[in-house]
């Protein structure tokens, strides 16, 4: 288990006054299988009048405010403690074929709630050419987890990683086409890819470690928000792969929350009133805890 | 100019007027007498003056898209529909059956999905449905009640067996056309109208009020139900502003409305008032940006964590529309079965899902020969008529179905049933469907009758009105047990006696 230090900052500098806002979050960490929340508190500034926490569909932690003083300036800072472990090794011998029939006919809840996962979404869409370049890696016949990373791997080195040549709108079957984005895009893709053979991927929201233990190479995602796939493998559970870095993901990813595309973990949206042009600020460290 | 039935011929279709032999049904005989004693040029006077009522007071529907001038009134034509006692009892009880077992099936959806895990319905037909509300899984809305208002459009066939064509449970437009051609229907035929017993309508508006405060949160004593409307620029406006004057409720705008600690509150000049139920008129996705499209500006944000609370009803519930999806259609009578254990009672028109490869293959080798629909849209749009469509527009169609097939779905043509029309200086029969409105509420409440809309190009079957399509009065003849519409009001009398 490796222990990390986590803050999220999020400021928004508005050029005329807000009169009033509602925001909601996925900042608060998730629980999950390989990591463990020691401490998490949120710095909403300026206070809000009403907050609230729930839990959405997929397990997420969603918060809820509303601000009410008139304000030129808003940020939110989310701070944690988190101890993270590394994936259980798969030797899962479920090939895509048996795979794609646990989620058509499921056996168990598990299969359930992973085939909620295996459709097209409003960030995710499916097209032939999309099908077409997933069904190299994807043969039927082939075990779901080998395949699944050979995808990955094939996608790290035929897309080129190009922060703002994309939007937060851009589509797989653009992506496709254009061969170039950011960790959003190259995970939709990812999602695109799996679900258009009728398997099971999820969108996963997270941070990465800021600097890279000695003698690793610095992996691409480290100052802002991450996001990866996770992939259900029948009988065995989800794997966590990193399209973006062309990695199996290890104890340097950081969990906040999953979905089936990044509508559904957005890390802060919200609805103003006033406010004009702005300027918002992201910032993201993560360092080891050595307390 | 003369007007007469001499000359009228059924053509073989079913007619809702007239027997094949030419002679009139009985209960459509004392309104053929009349008109073919009245002075030339009577009824055409008749529907001048009709048309001119709906343009005066203003009841109007703005066609997307169509640039002169936005608002027009519907095309009216003053011949009504008649519906027999008989046939109208057996398609109530089949309305109410078939929106029970969609509300159970919506309820099921939404909770445990028996019915997906019992194989009635495949789940990818849910979860690929555009309607469908994943924010909604989970939830049961107020006294579990998902689609308070319904529009069910019905078709009639040659042999005159009634069938459910779609299911409309987002928000179905047109009821105040119902109650409003009602109303000129009266002035237009006072005398038949008194002899006909005709089954009433303005029971509407106050059956839908207490549907809606039946949906107000528990410890809520005098509920405050408004009518949420997207705006003066959306086609249904009229009718907005009809609805919620009849009920005597606030018609309100999503920037009249706010919420504060998951509570929904309207501006007023005295300050914020607590709102309990909202009779909304916007589309889901529109309604709350915060949750659904970050771009809507016609929506209240925060609305869906006051709705998720418990603090606030919204008819219909947003979701609902998983229902009415036209591919899920192919499977209410599995649904009712399922939920119900009855069988159908309205049946359905046999629906070839394209999603299905079997299905598929049979569609686009018959392309010419079927009516092809999207699943997602209304008002007649993305549709082919197979028989009147040229092959450029199948061509295209089978291009769509083959790219995108969980979109299309596909349905034998149906000759739907006609009623004598106004066409210049004649008669001529025009092809006809029905919309009935459901509510419910603590019971389910079918209006009797509905809205009868006639495709006014001869041969057409589109009957939307946002194609130019039109609307007619329906006649539905009360039982024996069932009061009928009381005669209109003093002066109307005498004002008949002078004319006739």
């Amino acid at each position: 288990m490796a222990r990390y230090k986590v803050m999220h900052e999020t400021s928004y500098s508005y050029s005329i006054p807000v009169l009033m806002s509602q925001h909601q979050c996925h900042l608060l960490p998730r629980p999950c299988d390989r990591q463990n929340w020691i401490s998490h508190e949120m710095q909403i500034s300026p206070q809000p009048v009403h907050s609230e926490e729930r839990t959405d569909l997929f397990g997420n932690t969603v918060l809820s405010f509303c601000l009410e003083t008139e304000h030129r300036d808003f940020s939110v800072i989310a701070n944690g403690i988190v101890e993270v472990g590394n994936q259980q090794p798969t030797d899962c011998p479920t090939t895509c074929a048996q795979a794609v029939l646990r989620l058509k006919q499921p056996t168990c809840d598990d299969d359930w709630e992973a085939s909620f996962h295996a459709y097209a979404s409003e960030r995710v869409n499916i097209d032939s050419a999309i099908t077409d370049y997933a069904s190299q890696s994807l043969s039927p016949d082939r075990p779901l987890a080998e395949a699944a990373q050979e995808l990955m791997t094939r996608i790290f080195n035929d897309f080129t990683y190009a922060p703002a040549t994309t939007t937060i709108n851009t589509m797989p079957t653009e992506l496709l086409r254009e061969r170039h984005g950011v960790c959003q895009d190259f995970a939709h893709f990812y999602c695109a890819c799996l679900r258009s053979h009728g398997l099971a991927s999820r969108y996963v929201s997270g941070y990465l470690l800021t600097h890279s233990p000695e003698g690793q190479p610095k992996l691409i995602g480290v100052d802002a928000t991450h996001a990866w796939n996770s992939v259900y493998l029948p009988d065995f559970g989800w794997l966590e792969l990193d399209p973006t870095n062309g990695i199996v993901v290890g104890d340097g990813h950081i969990v906040v929350a999953w979905g089936r595309d990044f509508s559904d973990v957005s890390p802060l949206k919200g609805v103003i009133t006033g406010g004009g042009p702005h300027t918002v600020k992201v910032g993201v460290h993560v360092e080891p805890d050595l307390s | 100019m003369v007007l007469k039935f001499d000359a009228y011929s059924t053509d073989g279709f079913y007619d809702e007027l007239f027997l094949p032999n030419g002679k009139p049904r009985p209960v459509a005989q004392p309104l053929v007498t009349l008109i073919n004693e009245l002075e030339d040029g009577e009824l055409l006077n008749r529907q001048k003056a009709a048309e001119a009522s709906f343009m005066d007071n203003g009841i109007t529907f703005a066609v997307y898209g169509n640039e002169a001038g936005a608002d027009k009134i519907i095309p009216f034509d003053i011949i009504p529909r008649f519906i027999e006692a008989n046939d109208w009892n057996r398609l109530e009880k089949g309305l109410k059956q078939r929106t029970h077992a969609l509300n159970l099936f919506l309820n099921d959806i939404y909770g445990d999905r028996k019915c997906i895990r019992d194989k009635i319905v495949p789940e990818s037909m849910v979860e690929t449905c555009n309607a469908y509300l994943p924010q909604m899984q989970g939830f049961v809305p107020p006294r579990g009640v998902w689609a308070h208002i319904t529009g069910t459009d019905l078709v009639r066939d040659t042999d005159g067996t009634f069938y459910v064509l779609e299911d409309n449970m987002r928000c179905p437009s047109g009821v105040s056309y119902v109650l409003q051609n009602r109303q000129v229907l009266k002035r237009t035929f006072p005398r038949v109208f008194s002899q006909c017993s005709i089954r009433p309508v303005d029971e509407y508006c106050s059956q839908l009020r207490h549907a809606l405060e039946y949906m107000a949160p528990d410890a809520v004593k005098n509920p405050k139900a408004v009518v949420l409307t997207p705006g003066t620029y959306n086609s249904a406006y009229y009718e907005h502003s009809f609805l919620s004057q009849q009920m005597g409720l606030e018609l309100v705008c999503g920037n009249d409305l706010v919420v504060r600690d998951k509570h929904v509150y309207m501006r007023t000049t005295r300050g914020l008032v607590t709102v309990d139920v909202i009779y909304r008129r916007i589309d889901d996705g529109f309604l709350d940006p915060l949750e659904f499209r970050s771009d809507s500006a016609i929506g209240v944000p925060g609305l869906m964590e006051a709705y998720k609370a418990g603090n606030v009803a919204l008819c219909n519930a947003p979701g609902s529309g998983v229902a009415d999806d036209k591919a899920i259609y192919a499977y209410v009578p599995q649904i009712i079965k399922y939920f119900l254990n009855e069988d159908q009672i309205i049946p359905n028109v046999p629906t070839f899902i394209c999603e299905n490869p079997k299905h598929r293959q049979h569609v686009l080798s018959n392309l010419n020969k079927m009516v092809v629909k999207a699943v997602s849209e209304s008002g007649g749009y993305g549709m082919l008529v197979g028989p009147q469509a040229s092959e450029a527009e199948c061509e295209e169609f089978r291009k769509k179905i083959e790219e995108k097939p969980r979109n299309y779905i596909a349905q034998p043509m149906i000759s739907l049933s006609r009623v004598p029309t106004i066409s210049g200086d004649q008669f001529a029969g025009r092809h006809v469907d029905l919309r009935p409105y459901i509510i419910q509420g603590k019971d389910i409440f079918v209006l009797p009758g509905g809205l009868t809309r006639v495709a006014l190009r001869e041969g057409s079957v589109v009957v939307n009105s946002s194609q130019g399509g039109g609307g007619k009065d329906t006649w539905v003849i009360a039982a024996n047990d069932k009061a009928p519409e009381q005669g209109q009001a003093r002066h109307w009398v005498q004002q008949q006696q002078q004319q006739q």
